[in-house]
């Protein structure tokens, strides 16, 4: 099947930038414009915006603490609207129905789930299965794991906890490697109620900067083309940005991905002690090439935070809203659900609000700062279309921010930036980018041999509309979006890394597994065929 | 097809025709309740996708007893632990209640209740301490080091006194011996690392939630957290599943066309006792339904003895992790696990035999 896109602006920073002119996709993928050959479909978009489809590294969709928020909170998500035939469940809320439908709509292709506990991954897994139309990964998370701290507290080689962690992130299908607040969640079942990157883990005596650095040696040495992902230490308390900036410095040049680093940006300044400090971050992360960053924007309304940095969420259950949370010692890090509302009228979260635009603006490279509001904990990802529009209008946050109040600008520096995203820089932070830092080849762009995940828009002067709702989307080439509805379900693989390792660490975990778990490590893994389609896997290759 | 043993009226069928007898019951029914028993996730997948599009109401048997549970962490919230780090960890052990072996019967060395914590600061012997002590559970009794006896309906009460004497504040002494509690009181608060132990079988929503309250009193000064025992695990495969389909547990109907989820409105006893409900599958390879199930015309999927004289339909179908492998909730690792069979045989799965009655429904069939 041969399908023209005639007449459209294709935006393609991949390659060299935005061009006009009609893009061929033939079966699943897309290809040069062939010769003497007619389409056997052919769409107009003339002045319509094409670009690939998008891809979301951090969107907290799918597990079992997700879950819990889920059942946590039904007076959030009651239902409203039947659902066609053909899309059953697709409008029940905060399901993984809708969760697909949601993020197709808006022309997003791929979406990453980035914390999912070793022991939970089958967990999360299934869950994925039952998220439709996208293709999705998850991030297996590890630096609060006995096994982990007791290798590095007895000094075992990189080479063991490469092993370690190849076997780990092979067993859970994961895509890479995520570090969530590294020994902080141990820590707190020691009753630590803070925990910085030089902060010792009672009992193993190793430092958070110990397990970072290990498990991102680890990453490289395995040749996991995304770096390691990294939760950082001392989230959402004023005056953390010098966490951050220290733990730019301690990734001593070495690829590194910080998550959320809106949550890390402040400062101590004003009469209330807390201030945006995200030009400070910034200007760091300008500096630091090795270093990339997602923001985890904060939006304004209702939503729930969900972590597995347990020790952060037992100290912001304090402040839930409404109040009520789970706090979850899970084996390694566990979890805690914090439902919160995000107030214009609240000094500190409009602060939050500004320090993520600012992080945004601030930060030149779009290739290396990453959309995300780290659903749900910043706000849900139904909230990316109006973020938009916020990184391409000055005027628009301006009108945002008189509505606040008028000390959110005195302690920020967003009124004097002037910078509008372009449609390229939107799709280098929201396709080209993730692709290469995913180690997605073939995703993220629209050359020849691309899978052909397209999104089509219409040029909106109204960018949040715009981006609420497609025109056109195609997922491998199959029509699944039409006039911003989705027109049927289709299955979406799951992206995984499948380092090469020495097998010998699995006698190892056997024998740990039945002395430390009694009970088979067998219990513990994902095997394909515990899902509905085992054949959905799909391996993303290494870096050479 | 899957080989099975299905009757319609008690006469021997073939699985096609018994699907078919099964689809047209459900088809013609108003509003047909799939009660889910002992079931894998794809088994419960099926029944969803199924009821989705009938528009009927899924519950599960034990939801009495679950929601009890989820009813305390969705008003107060909840401090939850896994058994594997509660062992490693705890070295103060509260338990709540009699029969708790009973409800667990490798909950002592699954809790290593006799084995000092190998991840404790000070590795030393636990405290186990127990309140509600009624029946004579020997396994437990030479382990523990304080004691207070309590009849399950004085329990309540007990607790209350308990989060009272922890928190400073002055108690009515009928309930109890103050002093004793005190004690009690005082153990938990040196505690390192505490677990509490109880069962929601033999324990209130209020009581429950006054447990949850005690523990989030102490994380205040050390930590602590609870595990719930009792049920067999097949209501949380359940809770879980529909979770993550529907964003709502079990008693969830769709007669609307979206998921609405009522504990009152959608409970499968109050629906067919009342007549609102006028047909009932019964997803379960084990245990027996209730006396209430009879009242209205039912569709069984079950094991090969169990509802089969009292349904209209009945298709016997494996046990998961037995006859066929299966995804399902595991006790020892606190989340959902795969399990290959052990004795594998042709008998059909739950999905298998759900698919086969949404295959065999008239196009028409939708929500009424």
């Amino acid at each position: 099947m041969l399908t023209c896109l005639r007449g459209g602006r294709i935006i393609d920073p991949a390659n060299g930038g935005e061009r006009a002119g009609d893009l061929f996709i033939e079966d699943d993928r897309i290809i040069a414009p062939p010769v003497g050959r007619k389409a056997d479909q052919t769409y107009d978009v003339t002045a319509k915006i094409i670009m690939a489809g998008g891809i979301d590294i951090h969107s907290h969709i799918a597990g079992g603490n997700v879950n819990t928020g889920r059942l946590l909170l039904p007076e959030l998500h009651p239902g409203q609207t039947p659902s066609s035939a053909n899309l059953p469940l697709s409008t029940a809320r905060w399901s993984t129905f809708e969760t697909g439908c949601l993020y197709a709509k808006m022309g997003f292709t791929t979406v990453v789930e980035p914390a999912v506990s070793p022991h939970h991954a089958l967990h999360a897994h299934l869950e994925l299965a039952d998220t439709p139309i996208i293709d999705k990964a998850i991030l297996t998370v590890l630096g609060n794991d006995d096994f982990l701290l007791s290798m590095l507290r007895d000094g075992e080689s990189s080479a063991a906890v490469a092993e370690y962690v190849g076997a780990t992130l092979t067993a859970t299908r994961g895509l890479g490697i995520k570090c969530i607040n590294a020994g902080g969640a141990t820590a707190f079942k020691y009753n630590a109620r803070a925990f910085s990157l030089d902060d010792v883990v009672p009992h193993y005596g190793v430092t958070s900067r110990t397990i970072v650095e290990a498990l991102q040696r680890a990453v490289i040495d395995l040749k996991i083309v995304n770096p390691l992902h990294l939760h950082m230490n001392n989230l959402g308390i004023a005056g953390n940005v010098d966490t951050a900036i220290a733990t730019i410095d301690a990734a001593r040049d070495l690829p590194l991905h910080l998550a959320h680093v809106q949550f890390y940006s402040y400062g101590t300044e004003g009469k209330r002690g807390f201030s945006s400090a995200a030009a400070r971050l910034a200007e760091a992360v300008n500096a630091a090439k090795n270093v990339t960053v997602d923001v985890g924007q904060v939006m304004f309304g209702q939503t729930f935070t969900v972590s597995l940095d347990v020790l952060r969420q037992y100290n912001g259950s304090r402040n839930a809203r409404p109040n009520k949370s789970v706090i979850f010692d899970g084996d390694a890090n566990g979890g805690g659900i914090v439902p919160y509302d995000y107030r214009r009228s609240d000094f500190y979260n409009a602060v939050q609000w500004a320090c993520g635009l600012e992080l945004f603006l601030l930060i030149d490279d779009p290739s290396r700062v990453f959309f995300t509001t780290d659903h749900p904990n910043g706000a849900p990802f139904t909230t990316y279309p109006d973020l938009l529009a916020l990184l391409m209008s000055r005027d628009l946050r301006a009108e945002w921010l008189a509505e606040m109040p008028r000390s959110v600008a005195e302690m920020t520096t967003l009124a004097s930036i002037g910078r509008e995203y372009t449609l390229e820089e939107i799709a280098t932070m929201t396709r080209a980018a993730p692709a290469k830092l995913l180690g997605l080849a073939d995703r993220g762009h629209l050359g020849p041999g691309a899978r052909a995940d397209v999104a089509i828009y219409d040029d909106d002067k109204d960018r949040a509309r715009m981006f609420r709702a497609a025109h056109l989307v195609f997922k491998d080439g199959d029509l699944v979006v039409r006039d911003g509805e989705v027109t049927h379900y289709r299955a979406g693989r799951t992206l995984q890394s499948l380092p090469d390792f020495d097998r010998g660490i699995e006698r190892r975990l056997d024998a740990y597994y039945d002395e430390i778990y009694r009970a088979p490590r067998d219990l513990f893994l994902v095997h394909a065929e515990a899902l509905p389609r085992p054949d959905l896997f799909e391996d993303v290759g290494l870096r050479s | 097809m899957p080989q099975s043993v299905c009757f319609i009226d008690g006469r021997s069928v073939p699985f096609a025709e018994a699907a078919r007898a099964a689809a047209g019951l459900i088809a013609a029914s108003r509003l047909p309740v799939f009660l889910l028993g002992s079931c894998d996730v794809a088994g419960i997948r099926a029944a969803i996708w199924l009821a989705e599009r009938v528009g009927g109401v899924v519950d599960h048997i034990e939801s009495g007893i679950a929601f009890r549970e989820l009813d305390v962490m969705r008003s107060f919230g909840k401090f939850i632990i896994t058994p594997n780090e509660a062992r490693q960890r705890a070295d103060t052990v509260l338990l709540i209640g009699s029969d708790l072996t009973k409800f667990w019967p490798d909950m002592v060395e699954r809790l290593g209740l006799a084995e000092v914590p190998r991840l404790a600061l000070q590795p030393e012997r636990r405290q186990i301490l127990w309140i509600g002590a009624e029946s004579d559970e020997e396994s437990l009794s030479r382990l523990v080091t304080h004691k207070i006896a309590a009849r399950s309906e004085a329990l309540p009460a007990v607790i209350a006194a308990l989060r009272a004497c922890n928190a400073g504040r002055r108690v009515a002494l009928s309930v109890s011996d103050k002093s004793a509690l005190d004690a009690i009181a005082e153990r938990l608060q040196r505690a390192q690392f505490g677990l509490v132990v109880y069962s929601p079988t033999s324990l209130d929503v209020l009581a429950i939630e006054m447990l949850a309250g005690l523990v989030a009193d102490l994380n205040k000064s050390t930590r602590f957290s609870t595990l719930s025992i009792g049920g067999s695990g097949n209501a949380e495969t359940s809770m879980q599943t529909a979770g993550w389909m529907t964003g709502f547990p079990v008693r969830t109907g769709f007669g609307r066309g979206y998921p609405e989820h009522d504990p009152w409105r959608f409970d499968s006893a109050r629906l067919i006792e009342s007549g609102e409900a006028d047909a009932l599958v019964w997803i379960s390879c084990e245990g027996e339904l209730p006396s209430w199930a009879s009242r209205t015309p039912l569709v069984a999927l079950s094991a090969a003895n169990s509802a089969a004289s009292q349904s209209k339909v009945h298709i016997t179908v494996g046990q998961p992790g037995r006859d066929h492998d299966s995804a399902a909730f595991a006790r020892e690792t606190q989340s959902l696990a795969w399990r290959r069979a052990s004795h594998a045989s042709d008998l059909a799965t739950a999905a298998a035999a759900l698919e086969e009655i949404s295959a065999s429904l008239p196009h028409e069939a939708a929500a009424c």
